[in-house]
């Protein structure tokens, strides 16, 4: 009898000691899952971190060289011996030459490759919009003074018509912007340059006069029925998605068009001019996901 | 006699195991809490991994207090309570919309017309890439004016693709402020366009966007009471910075920052040189 009570004892010790073991073996291990989930956390943190700060300076050695392709996606990895991470980080590059801007006619139609086109700094140029009086503008095949629009040329859904005072400085919108009415740019200070810039046309249906350096830089198409400008005055055009069409030159400024899908101007005498919208070699797009 | 000689043994087996049972519950919930505070804020920190897929000012959306909305200002089904599901999301609870986007896949539209409510568009690879149309959950459309979503059908394959597309609520682009016209300059495809909330089970979910359906909702993390964000661009840089307080069923509660690495920009280089 006595020797049962002693086995059963020593069951229930042995029962016991093993919940103990396993207890303790289950808080050890619950140490060891905690530890390795924070270290795993901060290796996968850091890793992800790391890669993102390697693929962002890798890119200043590879913007000092001249891009050979407009869009590349190269990808970068970082490993901290636990975690792996691999990432690509997307940028569009400028590909036109560098003797591009010697030319005073740049047509984008007439360039071996579209991509020639130079890329310029649209989002700096924009940055300083102003409102202006707007009404709801349907795209369709014409400006609101019956030229035709060039087909895939940027428009917007509004249009500024009517500048609240009259134009004497830079005039920069978001919208279309068409003026029937004679546009005279006095001549305030010699050394600044004029900007006159909309997101989708730009559409002078009356003559426009310009006394001091002017750029236009129009999203969509930039037409002007009459330009006129002093001699020595440099007078830039840009169309970023569009023609640049002129109808009638007078006076003898230095003038340079860029239209991406042409340009059109009246026969005149070309001189060198070095008066350009701020470029952009190239921009970041986004991280993607390594192929 | 021999249970009084024991005693002292006993006692102190009773206070070992008692303190072994303390040290067990004790790391069990550490653990428990540990997982789902780091799984919960590395389910956060995607939507800002997320944003940093495109550069345009198209921030994650916060919505405050269990009420989920589109970008219009109704409120998504999944926050009816009177829906039947159980996955409505809890009052005390906030919820962040993300979105992933596909620029290395733009689309530069070719053609572009109305009809009736739909957009026929043709619209070519931008890049030198493949397109895998399973892939995407509809279509950021840029435009001169603004960023807005698109659903519909993609035909044909190859670089050159047709597309039938309507307007639609959103869940985090902004409402078009004009009826839907041409043209439209670029199709960026959408990866993926989703929801992080909780739902009053306290279930930490994914609910995933296209347009104006929910397409999926997936439970990702049990004991989470609630969700509080904060988000805001710096005032000094074109980049958000996004804080996160996580409180578990228990009590616990933990804050987390988040914050992504490429500022923001228009859109407008994007589309001005094609």
């Amino acid at each position: 009898m006595k020797s049962r009570q002693a086995g059963t004892a020593l069951i229930v010790v042995l029962l016991l000691s093993a919940v103990l073991a396993m207890l303790t073996a289950e808080i050890f291990f619950s140490g060891q899952i905690l530890q390795s989930l924070q270290t795993n956390e901060i290796h996968s943190k850091e890793a992800g971190q790391a890669t993102k700060f390697e693929a962002l300076n890798s890119l200043k050695e590879n913007l000092s060289q001249p891009a050979n392709t407009r869009f590349d996606c190269p990808i970068t990895q970082h490993s901290t011996g636990k975690t792996t991470i691999r990432r690509s980080l997307c940028l569009t590059y400028n590909q036109a030459p560098e003797t591009l801007w010697h030319d005073t006619v740049i047509d984008g139609a007439s360039l071996p490759e579209a991509h020639q086109f130079p890329a310029f700094n649209y989002n700096q140029i924009f940055k300083n919009s102003r409102p202006c009086p707007k009404t709801a503008y349907h795209c369709g095949a014409f400006t609101p003074s019956g030229l035709p629009l060039s087909p895939l040329a940027a428009c917007s859904r509004f249009l500024c018509d009517k500048p609240g005072s009259p134009i004497s400085q830079d005039y920069i919108v978001r919208g279309n912007l068409s003026i029937a009415v004679p546009l005279h740019l006095p001549h305030s200070s010699p050394t600044k340059t004029i900007i006159l810039a909309a997101t989708g046309f730009i559409d002078f249906s009356a003559p426009a006069v310009f006394q001091q350096d002017t750029l236009l830089i129009a999203g969509g198409d930039l037409h002007i029925s009459a330009l006129q400008a002093p001699a020595g005055i440099n007078v830039t055009l840009l169309s970023a998605t569009g023609k640049v069409v002129v109808e009638k030159l007078q006076g003898q400024p230095l003038l340079k068009a860029i239209g991406r899908q042409g340009v059109q101007l009246p026969p005149y005498t070309s001189h060198p001019q070095k008066l350009i919208p701020p470029l952009r070699p190239f921009e970041i797009i986004g991280f993607a996901e390594a192929q | 006699m021999a249970l009084l000689l024991l005693s002292p043994a006993l006692t102190a087996s009773v206070a070992m195991i008692h303190r072994i049972l303390q040290s067990y519950l004790t790391m069990r919930l550490l653990r428990t809490e540990t997982y789902a505070f780091l799984k919960s804020a590395k389910t956060i920190s995607s939507v800002m991994e997320d944003l940093d897929s495109h550069r345009f000012p198209v921030l994650p959306r916060i919505h405050k207090s269990g009420k989920i909305t589109f970008t219009d200002g109704t409120l998504n089904p999944v926050t009816d309570g009177n829906n039947g599901s159980s996955h409505t999301p809890a009052d005390a609870s906030d919820a962040i919309t993300g979105v992933k986007l596909d620029l290395s896949r733009t689309f530069t539209v070719q053609y572009c017309a109305v009809e009736d409510t739909f957009l026929l568009i043709k619209a070519c690879l931008r890049f030198p890439v493949e397109f895998q149309e399973e892939e995407t959950h509809g279509f950021a459309a840029l435009t001169v004016d603004q960023l807005f979503e698109l659903q519909g059908e993609t035909r044909g394959n190859g670089a050159c693709r047709d597309f039938v597309l309507q307007q639609t609520k959103s869940m985090i682009f902004p409402p078009l402020d004009e009826p839907l016209s041409c043209p439209i300059a670029e199709l960026v495809p959408i990866k993926r366009e989703y929801t992080l909330y909780v739902d009053y089970k306290g279930q930490l979910r994914y609910l995933g966007h296209a347009g104006d359906k929910n397409l999926e909702n997936q439970p990702i993390l049990r004991q989470v009471k609630s969700l509080a964000l904060e988000g805001a661009l710096s005032p000094h840089l074109p980049l958000m910075n996004l804080n996160a307080r996580i409180e578990l069923f228990g009590g616990r509660k933990k804050t987390f920052s988040f914050i992504h690495m490429l500022g923001r920009l228009e859109h407008l280089n994007f589309i001005l040189n094609p």
